[in-house]
This record gives C-alpha cells, sequence and structure tokens, in this order.
C-alpha cells in the first residue's frame, strides 16, 4: 500500500517536473524605481521577445530605492534587478548582503547640477556661494562634498535647502534656488517644465568635474545565480541584447515601455532614454566593452563611496560584490 | 415677505442640503480664478480645468484598474479590522488580565509610524495583496478597538443587574446587551476606520505596488505630470468619501436606532 | 404590628452590609430586622446614601449581604433569583427593540427564545397598562412616563412574586408621577405581588404603601416602621385625608430631625 503511494508520488513528481521543462523559466526583474525611460531595456526586451528567444518569462516589479531594490533581490522577492551599485557596496560593507553585480548599466554617475540658462552658473566652479536645492534622499547628497572638494572648494561652498523631489523644478524657475541637484536622466522633464514658463536649462555633470565612478548595474541575488546559473546567463544574454536594441531604437523601445504601463508617455520614454544612453554608451563602454565592470573602475568607485559613506575603504575589498561570470559573451 | 412659516423651513432646509455643494463649487471656481489672474504654472498649482482635462487624458480602462487595486486593499483591510478588533475589544472587556496585557501593546503599535513599519512589513511579506492589507488593517484597527471597548463598558449598570438578576448567560449578555448596545461607538470607529483604510492602501501603494491610486500618484509626481497627480487625488478624496457615506448608510438603514436623535 | 407573622414572605434579620470587606471598614447598611408579607406593598425613605439601594439588592440576590441574612418564603438568599422583577429609576429599555419585544426580552435574555403564548402576554400586560396601542413603537418614540410604564410591564412578565422598584418615577415630572403612581396601583390590584418600592418622596410612599420603613443616614438603620392605614383605593382625595399629612409630618421629622425623638 505504502509502496503504491509513493510510486504514484514519484510519478506526479516527474510529470510536474517535465511539466516544469517544458514551461519557460520565470524571472522576477526588479526596478529600483517606478517605470520609466531609463528602465526602458527590460521592458523593450519582453515586448521585442528577446528573453522569450531565451525562453524565459519576465516579470518586473517597481521599486522605492536602491535599497529597497537591493533588500527585496535580498530576500529573494525577486531574482534580478537593478540597483546603485554604490548603495550595494555600502550595503555589502556594513551587513553579508546575498547580493552580486553582473553587469554595468550606467557606467557614469548621473548626477548633476542644473541651472537656469540665463543665470550665469554655466561650469562647475560658477557653483561656489550659490543656492542649491537637493532632495533629501537621494545619494547625490552624499557626493556633494567630496565632488565640490575634487575642484578645490570646501565642503560648505554652497548653500544647501532639502526639497520634495516634486517641488525642485518649480524651485529652479521660479528663482527660489539658483540651481538644484538632479540626474541627467530626468533632463528631458526638467526642460520641459522650464520651457513651459520660457526658460532653458544648463546641465553640469558631476562626471566631467572628476566623480568617476560606476553607478546603476545589473545586480542578483547569489541563490539565484548559484541555483539557476543557466537561467542567470540566459536572461543576461538576453538584457544585453535589449540595451544594445533600446540604444539603436529609443522610440520602439519608449513605444514598448509605454504598451506595458499605459501611464508612461511614450514622447517622454523616448526622451528620457535619450538623456540616460550616454551614461551606457560613452567612451568607457567603448574602451571596456558595454556591461564591463573593470576592477580599477570599481576600485576607484568604492573609494567615492567610502567616503562619502564615512566608511573605511578596508571595510570592503569591492572585487567580491562583482561577479563577472554571467557577462554575455562580446559579439 | 409674504412667506409661511412652513416654506421658509423648506427653504432653510434646502439651502442647508446644497451649502456644502455651493461651497465646494464656489471654492472651485474661486481656484480657477486664482490660477487665471496670477498665471501660476501647473507644476505650481494646476486649474481645476487641467485637472479635469487630465482626468480624461486617462483611459476609463486604467481608471478602474487603479480604483480596484486601491478598494480591494482598502476593503479588504477594513474588513480584517472588523474581524480582529471587535472580538479583541470583547475579550479585553472580559478579561483584565488580557486588557491589562494587550493595551499598551495595543497603544505602542498605535504610536509606531505606519509609515515606518511598512517597508519591513513589505520585506517580510512581499509585495503583494497580504502584505498591504496588513499595513491597512495596522492603521485600521485601533480606532475600531477603542471604540467597541468604549461602546461595551458604556452599557448602562442596570441592564448588567437585569441580566445578573434573570441569571442569564454571560454569552447572552455580551450578544444581546453589550454588544448592541456598543453600536454607535462601532459607528464611530468605523467612520473614522473606513477613512484611515483608504490612507493604508495609499501607504502601502507608495512602498511597493504596481497599480492601485496612491502608486498612479506617486507615479504622475514622478513625471511631473502635476494636473495628472491632482486628478488621481481628487479621485482618491472622492473614493474615500462615497466609503465613509456608505458606512453612514449601512448604519441608517440597519441600525437607525443607534443615530442621535434629531430635534 | 398585626403584620409581623410567622410566615413572612420576605424577611430580614440582623442584615447589614460592607462593600470593602476588610473588617472595621464602614457598614454601608447594619441591623436591618424587617419582614415584609406577601402581597404587601412597602415603601423606604431615606436620606441619600442612606442604604436603600443596597437593601433592595439583597432582596434580589444580586448582593449578598455581609452580616445577617436574608430568605424569602423561608429559603435564604444567596444569588440573584428570577422570581423578582426590578424596575430602575431610569426606564433601561434597549433602544434597538420594539416595546413588545422589550417587554419579552427577559425570556429571550433568559433563555433565548419566546412562544406565541408569552406574546400574548405581553401585549395582555401591556393592555393593562394602556399600552398596547405602542406595541410595535420603539422606545424613542414614546414620553419618559409611557417608557417607564414599559419598564413595569417588562418587570412583570415572568410573573414574579417580589417587584423590585428603585425610585422608579424619579426621573418624571410631577403631575406623570402622580399618575402613573395610581397605574401601579392598579396593576397592582389586578396582579397582586409583594412590592419593596424605593422613593425618596416621602408623599409618594404613604400615598403607596401599606408599610413606610425608615432609614437613617448612613449607615442606614430602621428608624421607624409606619403602618399606612388609610383606605383602599388610593386616589387624590387620599391627599386631603387628615391621615395623610399626620404620616407625613411624622416622616418628615426622622429626615430633619432625626435627634428629636
Amino acid at each position: 500500500m505504502l509502496k503504491k503511494a509513493s510510486s504514484v508520488l514519484a510519478m506526479v513528481i516527474a510529470m510536474s517536473a517535465s511539466g516544469m521543462a517544458a514551461a519557460a523559466d520565470e524571472v522576477t526583474y526588479q526596478l529600483d524605481w517606478l517605470p520609466g525611460g531609463d528602465k526602458a531595456p527590460v521592458y523593450t526586451g519582453i515586448q521585442q521577445g528577446f528573453f522569450a528567444a531565451e525562453d524565459l518569462e519576465v516579470s518586473i516589479a517597481s521599486g522605492r530605492g536602491s535599497t529597497d531594490a537591493i533588500t527585496k533581490i535580498a530576500t529573494g522577492q525577486a531574482d534580478i534587478g537593478s540597483a546603485d551599485i554604490g548603495a550595494l557596496m555600502a550595503a555589502r560593507a556594513q551587513d553579508t548582503v546575498p547580493v552580486s553585480a553582473v553587469y554595468m548599466i550606467f557606467n557614469q554617475g548621473p548626477h548633476a547640477f542644473f541651472s537656469l540658462s540665463d543665470s550665469g552658473i554655466n561650469n562647475f566652479a560658477d557653483i561656489a556661494g550659490k543656492k542649491v536645492a537637493t532632495s533629501p534622499f537621494t545619494s547625490s547628497n552624499a557626493f556633494l562634498p567630496l565632488v565640490l572638494q575634487a575642484n578645490d572648494m570646501p565642503a560648505d561652498a554652497v548653500t544647501l535647502t532639502k526639497s520634495d523631489p516634486g517641488a525642485l523644478g518649480p524651485m529652479l524657475v521660479t528663482g527660489n534656488t539658483d540651481a538644484i541637484i538632479a540626474w541627467v536622466t530626468n533632463i528631458a522633464l526638467f526642460k520641459q517644465q522650464a520651457a513651459s514658463a520660457g526658460k532653458d536649462i544648463n546641465v553640469i555633470r558631476w562626471s566631467d568635474a572628476g566623480l568617476s565612478l560606476y553607478s546603476s548595474a545589473v545586480v542578483a541575488s547569489d541563490k539565484f545565480l548559484s541555483e539557476r546559473p543557466d537561467v542567470a546567463k540566459r536572461f543576461m544574454r538576453a538584457y544585453d541584447k535589449s540595451v544594445r536594441f533600446t540604444h539603436e531604437n529609443p522610440e520602439k523601445a519608449a513605444a514598448d515601455l509605454h504598451t506595458m504601463v499605459p501611464e508612461v508617455d511614450a514622447a517622454v520614454a523616448t526622451a528620457q532614454i535619450g538623456d540616460s544612453m550616454p551614461l551606457t554608451f560613452n567612451e568607457i563602454s567603448e574602451a571596456d566593452g558595454l556591461g564591463t565592470m573593470t576592477p580599477e573602475r570599481i576600485a576607484t568607485t568604492w573609494k567615492w563611496v567610502a567616503e562619502a559613506n564615512e566608511l573605511s575603504v578596508d571595510s570592503l575589498d569591492p572585487e567580491t560584490i562583482v561577479n563577472r561570470d554571467f557577462m554575455p559573451a562580446a559579439e | 415677505m409674504s412667506q409661511t412659516p412652513t416654506e421658509a423651513a423648506a427653504r432653510r432646509a434646502l439651502l442647508l442640503n446644497l451649502s456644502p455643494w455651493l461651497f465646494f463649487v464656489g471654492l472651485i471656481i474661486l481656484w480657477e480664478l486664482v490660477c487665471r489672474v496670477f498665471s501660476l504654472p501647473n507644476y505650481v498649482l494646476p486649474a481645476p480645468t487641467a485637472i479635469f482635462s487630465a482626468f480624461f487624458d486617462v483611459e476609463f480602462s486604467r481608471w478602474m484598474m487603479h480604483l480596484w487595486a486601491t478598494l480591494r486593499v482598502a476593503l479588504m483591510g477594513f474588513a480584517l479590522s472588523i474581524v480582529v478588533s471587535i472580538p479583541l475589544a470583547i475579550a479585553m472587556m472580559r478579561s483584565e488580565f488580557l486588557s491589562r496585557t494587550l493595551y499598551p501593546l495595543l497603544v505602542v503599535i498605535q504610536s509606531t509610524p505606519v509609515v515606518a513599519v511598512a517597508p519591513l512589513i513589505i520585506v517580510m511579506m512581499g509585495s503583494d495583496d497580504p502584505s498591504r492589507v496588513l499595513i491597512t488593517c495596522l492603521l485600521t484597527f485601533f480606532p475600531l478597538v477603542v471604540s467597541t471597548a468604549t461602546g461595551i463598558n458604556e452599557t448602562p449598570e442596570e441592564l448588567i443587574e437585569l441580566s445578573r438578576s434573570l441569571d442569564a448567560p454571560t454569552r447572552r449578555e455580551t450578544w444581546q446587551i453589550r454588544i448592541p448596545y456598543a453600536i454607535p461607538h462601532i459607528f464611530s470607529g468605523l467612520k473614522v476606520a473606513i477613512t484611515l483604510a483608504i490612507i493604508g492602501a495609499v501607504v502601502a501603494e507608495f512602498v511597493a505596488a504596481e497599480e492601485g491610486l496612491g502608486y498612479f500618484i506617486q507615479f504622475s509626481t514622478s513625471f511631473f505630470k502635476i494636473p495628472q497627480a491632482f486628478a488621481g487625488l481628487f479621485f482618491l478624496a472622492g473614493v474615500s468619501l462615497l466609503l465613509f457615506k456608505s458606512v453612514q448608510w449601512t448604519q441608517q438603514i440597519f441600525f437607525a436606532w443607534s443615530l442621535p436623535k434629531k430635534k | 404590628m398585626e403584620h409581623k407573622s410567622e410566615r413572612a414572605f420576605v424577611r430580614m434579620v440582623g442584615v447589614g452590609h460592607r462593600y470593602d470587606p476588610t473588617p472595621g471598614s464602614p457598614m454601608a447598611v447594619q441591623n436591618i430586622d424587617l419582614d415584609i408579607n406577601r402581597h404587601e406593598f412597602v415603601a423606604v425613605v431615606g436620606p441619600s446614601g442612606c442604604g436603600k439601594s443596597t437593601l433592595l439588592r439583597m432582596v434580589s440576590g444580586l448582593l449578598v449581604p455581609s452580616e445577617g441574612e436574608v430568605s424569602v418564603f423561608g429559603k435564604k438568599v444567596n444569588g440573584p433569583r428570577d422570581d423578582v422583577g426590578i424596575v430602575f429609576q431610569k426606564p433601561t429599555l434597549l433602544p434597538w427593540l420594539s416595546v413588545r419585544k422589550n417587554v419579552l426580552f427577559p425570556l429571550k435574555h433568559k433563555f433565548g427564545r419566546y412562544g406565541a403564548q408569552d406574546e400574548k402576554r405581553a401585549n395582555e400586560l401591556l393592555a393593562m397598562a394602556g399600552l398596547e396601542a405602542f406595541a410595535d413603537k420603539m422606545p424613542d418614540e414614546l414620553s419618559g412616563g409611557m417608557q417607564q410604564r414599559v419598564g413595569i410591564v417588562r418587570a412583570l412578565l415572568l410573573n414574579p412574586d417580589i417587584l423590585l422598584m428603585d425610585e422608579p418615577f424619579s426621573a418624571l415630572d410631577a403631575m406623570t408621577r402622580e399618575q402613573i403612581g395610581f397605574d401601579l396601583l392598579k396593576i397592582w390590584d389586578e396582579q397582586p405581588k409583594t412590592v419593596l418600592f424605593i422613593t425618596h418622596s416621602i408623599s409618594e410612599a404613604v400615598l403607596l404603601a401599606d408599610r413606610v420603613l425608615v432609614m437613617s443616614k448612613r449607615p442606614g438603620s430602621v428608624l421607624d416602621l409606619i403602618d399606612i392605614n388609610l383606605p383602599r383605593p388610593r386616589s387624590t382625595k387620599t391627599i386631603n385625608d387628615p391621615r395623610f399629612s399626620e404620616l407625613t409630618d411624622r416622616i418628615r421629622k426622622h429626615i430633619y430631625e432625626p435627634d428629636a425623638h
């Protein structure tokens, strides 16, 4: 009787296992913020069938910041996703977080000063002594004193006020502040806002002022990488393809995003893609290869991150957070 | 002025019924005027007409999808908190031990900002409906426990004596006297709880969600679509008002005796 | 004292009570000896806080005296007993039940159900109290006096031997109060009960009762037990009887000049 039952059980298991093999592998991709043009590749990958071609079924979860995304990936609510590599480094330096970086999306930091074109603030040196508004929780705040010092200014060279992210644009346009700190991925949105008041915006990138670091990366849970390495490899192959596709077809990628998230305007998404692609495709990617994380730049990034978060540089060997086994082979 | 007193009274009653609407419409007109006269840009304060047209720019089916997501969580959280609070209040009334043990804990839970706890709940329970329902429930159950307990304790002593003199089982004392007596208080609690349920659902959506009116508002703000965010906000306020009214109607239809007497 | 019979219906012997059980703590009432006959109407008057309600609760069994003994028809009272009907100062009707259902509430509450016979009895009792037209109304549609009458009818439902009334008319206005007093006597006449009636009103006590128990201020004890030998049926004319003012004066002296005798 027992034998019979166990053989039935074995059959059921065998059947369900074969059933699973036939279905596509499911992967949950965790965004570090709400959907937007800068997150277009994963959406276009789904719409263009790049993931399906690798026999993957990808679902996307929105996030509320890099720390949130890393936590959700670490706790297994998602397998893989995007997050700031600096946030991952800071987390790994203070705790054992089973998440590793596998692919570099933005090989430059997105941090920048935005000012009105007629404000006379045209390059980094002009910011000294000015009023600058920033949102309270952006990672840019920690880098501000460092980038000021790198440009021979004291850490308190600007008068900083903190304000809701949504209020920054209006503050700039109405002249409540001389400049704001924002990300280059949102240039189009801020320009649009300024244009409605008949103004234009200058963007002063911190990456041009010496802040040389990696930022947004594809990060994955170590469990996902060790238990389903083949799925992870296939995912990264399709993801890499999606990034390239987005670069070459921003309008199509934006349309794909709009299809999946109707609240995102295709035109706005196209502009956001235009703003964020230079962080992915640039002289660094030309030299090192798309998605690549070089040990030198990882080390430099960690130096900035450690200093910004007031951590000892020795508290982490930054190479340990990187896993290069899942880099798609260069085409 | 040859008005009969009844005519005057009828006019007064009509005015009293219309006054909230008139006030609201007046406020909207004033708002529109302020926006036009000072030509305020949308990102400072969108004009009602801009909000109105933003509302119709969003497809109806999307509105319904977001509405359903929020309503689902709010109502499930509300229902859960009724199921938890009322038995809890009864148990606490029955046992001094329970009430002494649990009250401090309830106060601690109530004074912990749900916004701070919400991310932890999401981390522990995942970012699906159950965690959002729990977040909603955390926000709504305290006023319900307090109002139910207050109502139960305000049962006239004479009726308890009547029950005891009849030597009736405690179960019937609870169901036939104490709980019905608590109904007016329970409804005050329900009215507070239903509006908190919407807030709870929105807080949960701010932390983790792919749909819902709170998510929609957050999303609109992140794209600087301020009129659209306002449209979402008004929609949410309308839903909240409707739910509040539904609780009131429920009381009027099924528990008319529990309403304060007019005159 | 021809009322002192061997077979007193309610008997209190050396009854005293303290709410704080510590020995030596103040007594609420003490040294009460009282016999009440079957179907006798006894009113209790005394200053506020003299323990009148305590006395009533000890007869109902809601309170067990810390000294002495209360017995009803020879059986010691040591817990709530269901052969008493209680009427409170406030009508304390259940606002979610109709008048008829309020009257039937003791049955519903004690046994969980009632039958057609019970409804018939409720209707009869309501008719007797002149409330048949209001049976399906909700309590808040009734005046205070009518509500209190419903309270009395409710207390009569289980046909108790003893009716305990704790200042039942004190929340009513003077005119209603007088009328409902006579109504009570009419009901009592039709459905004889042993009544213990607590009141603040000396004239009400004299007007209604067979005997009036006058209590001292706290700790309450018996100051006087007065036979009211006024003829029945009583009516507004009773008040004009010279003995009426004699009796009320006698009680008033106890209350206002407690040391005068």
